[in-house]
């Protein structure tokens, strides 16, 4: 199935019924959770988890994806007219942004960063239906070592662009496999770690670890933050339409943002952020009015507003190709499917191309849906902001514990999501990173899996696994992910040792 | 407590649960398998034992230095924390004995207090308000089944 096709096919799946209104929900969700400070996507993903056992595993991730992309649309509201951005990706929209609103522009400022999202989702949609076969092509030649190898690499890459020590990383990512490990082995069969327990011989559910880890720690951590008091600035509906010159001015920013991000979205690590900056940066050398930045310049929010939702939507790539998680919202992403049963990796385009196929194509229709949601409807997003903070925690405290009996009626399940909830609050007052420890308990089965039939294939023979040609480029980018840091550190080192001896 | 000690603490557990999979994993059915051709049950539990126990144990080595580089600041109070984490346990154990009715209401209402929600008896009536829409939302709507309570049966 060449690009087009594909993209013919995600769309007869995207424009049916119920993943139309997977995707309206959301996209709606992710708006919403954009423009609320406080509750991120992450967590909202988790949230939602249960409610997605109903739907088929296209449908889900269409609704997961959309919370994801549409919170990177929200995140633009807040930092337009209240100075707080929703998302960390969305913080240097405050600078010229709020400036706008302050000068009675907020409108049009709202519009071009919905426009630019809007431009910037679908090159990178175009990119990513085109550039992700291309990835996938080497599919059929992923045995157990290449899966081995693709887990190991993926685990390391998301242990090193969390900003977590290295050691800090490694205790995440043995306690999460080690978790993984509850239950019956997939080989033999044999009960390991149960103490006699019927229900932990099934293993630990994903689902209640995930909310408790994001959505009971969150609502720990919060619950001694104060409330930001602050109004939002009004916003005109006539007032929304950016003046000719404003548009002339924007234009240009908005496809330079849209590629950089796209660009971005293709590197591990915290790109939504760092192509904001970028971007803005660029923007201000190119400009011919500098001096504006800072003071409300329409290239300030065009720019970096199409390079964060770029960089979103480049980062599905290694996720759909590869089952790489190159950000936190990833790692959920692929927990979902994990979940839903589906092969991640390469083969989740051969086995699962409604997956594929649905969730690319879904996200041209939530991008649509989107621009028509954020622009007639922002005076609703802005009324959210009004909603008081102890109303929407309080119900969230409630979703957490609903949500997490639903999946299997069990008592058990909410004893893991409380734990989990302390577990996740107490990992993060110590700077640990709870998303390492849930992307561990979700790959370690599919690892184990893998090294054990790894190991019965070749006899034993690690060192074949090491030079078959994919496992062992994937092994070798595993050992420069975590080289690469200490080699960085080097010179600094031997300077500072210099220096000492001087 | 400080968050140095708390760390430390928190660590040494890691040290402890690492070393106690390295003790147990070898002691399953199966053990370690026979060779590296017939790896047993034991093996991939033996492995992450062993990253546990030895990053917890670098971890540990790199925080003890610090224990005289002060870092003394205290957490604030988590009082608030252990209510909201009480309530939800009280959620959990009232759920099958007292029903949905009672445990959501008092979830709702101990959130509602500990997120400093003003004057009680709005408390009280936005609890009991939510507790029925979330009802009809998630019982109705959705068709979670709620456990029968056995303290009403």
């Amino acid at each position: 199935m060449n690009a087009f096709e594909g993209l013919a096919f995600g769309f007869s799946i995207a424009l049916q019924g119920q993943n139309l209104l997977a995707c309206f929900v959301g996209v709606l969700i992710g708006t919403v959770v954009g423009v609320l400070p406080g509750i991120g996507p992450i967590g909202a993903m988790a949230l939602l988890l249960p409610v997605t056992y109903s739907m088929t595993p296209a449908g889900a991730l269409i609704m997961l994806a959309g919370i994801y992309y549409g919170s990177m649309y929200g995140g633009s509201t807040t930092s337009i007219l209240l100075k707080v951005p929703g998302e960390v990706s969305s913080v240097i929209t405050t600078i010229d942004g709020y400036e706008m609103a302050r000068k009675g522009r907020a409108g049009a400022a709202l519009f071009v960063a919905a426009v630019g999202s809007f431009v910037a989702g679908s090159i990178g949609i175009l990119g990513l239906a085109f550039l992700a076969p291309v990835l996938a092509s080497s599919a059929l030649r992923f045995g157990p070592p290449e899966f081995f190898a693709l887990c190991i690499l993926g685990l390391l890459v998301l242990s090193r662009i969390t900003g977590s020590s290295l050691v800090r990383a490694a205790v995440m990512v043995a306690l999460g496999l080690g978790l993984s490990t509850v239950g019956m082995e997939p080989m033999s069969g044999v009960s390991r770690f149960t103490f006699g327990s019927l229900e932990l011989a099934q293993g630990l559910e994903l689902v209640p670890i995930a909310i408790g880890l994001f959505g009971i720690a969150e609502l720990l951590s919060s619950v001694h933050e104060k409330l930001n008091a602050e109004k939002p600035l009004k916003v005109k509906l006539k007032e929304l339409l950016p003046t000719k010159l404003e548009w002339n001015r924007a234009q240009w920013p908005i496809v330079r943002g849209s590629v950089l991000g796209f660009l971005f979205g293709l590197i591990p690590g915290p790109t939504a952020i760092i192509a904001t900056f970028s971007s803005y940066a660029l923007e201000r050398k190119l400009s011919k009015h500098p001096e504006e930045f800072g003071h409300g310049a329409i290239e300030g929010v065009a720019g970096p507003e199409s390079a964060n939702n770029g960089a979103a939507q480049g980062a599905f790539i290694p996720l759909l190709a590869l089952g790489i998680p190159f950000a936190p919202a990833s790692a959920m992403l692929l927990t979902a499917l994990l979940i839903h049963g589906a092969k991640t990796g390469p083969m989740l385009m051969v086995e699962s191309p409604e997956i594929f196929w649905g969730v690319t194509s879904s996200m041209y229709v939530g991008n649509i849906m989107l621009l028509l949601l954020n622009l007639p409807m922002i005076g609703v997003f802005v009324a959210l902001l009004r909603l008081p903070m102890y109303l929407i925690s309080s119900l969230v405290a409630l979703l957490c514990v609903v949500g997490t009996y639903a999946i299997s009626n069990s008592i058990l399940d909410l004893w893991v999501l409380l734990i989990s909830g302390v577990a996740g609050y107490v990992l993060r007052q110590l700077k640990f990173e709870p998303v390492i420890l849930l992307m561990a308990l979700a790959l370690g089965p599919i690892l184990e899996r893998s090294l054990l039939q790894s190991l019965y294939l070749t006899q034993g023979n690690l060192e074949e696994i090491m030079t078959r040609p994919i496992s062992g480029t994937m092994l070798t980018m595993a050992l420069m992910v975590l080289v690469y840091p200490l080699i960085r550190k080097l010179p600094a080192q031997i300077q500072k040792i210099r220096s000492l001896k001087a | 407590m400080t968050a140095r000690t708390s760390g430390l603490f928190c660590t040494l557990f890691f040290v402890l649960l690492g070393g106690g999979q390295m003790y147990l994993a070898p002691r399953l059915a199966g053990g370690l398998g026979l060779n590296a051709a017939e790896p047993g049950p034991g093996l991939f539990p033996m492995m992450t034992g062993a990253l546990m126990f030895f990053s917890a144990a670098a971890l540990l080595i790199q925080l003890l230095p610090k224990a005289k580089a002060t870092e003394a600041k205290e957490y604030r109070s988590p009082r608030d924390v252990i209510c909201l984490v009480a309530a939800i346990a009280l959620y959990i154990f009232l759920l099958p004995r007292a029903g949905f009715f009672v445990a959501a209401f008092l979830l709702l209402l101990g959130a509602l207090t500990i997120f400093d929600m003003p004057n009680i008896w709005r408390r009280l009536l936005t609890a009991a308000l939510a507790t029925v829409i979330s009802y009809g939302v998630f019982t109705l709507g959705l068709s979670v089944n709620m456990p029968n309570p056995t303290w009403f049966n």
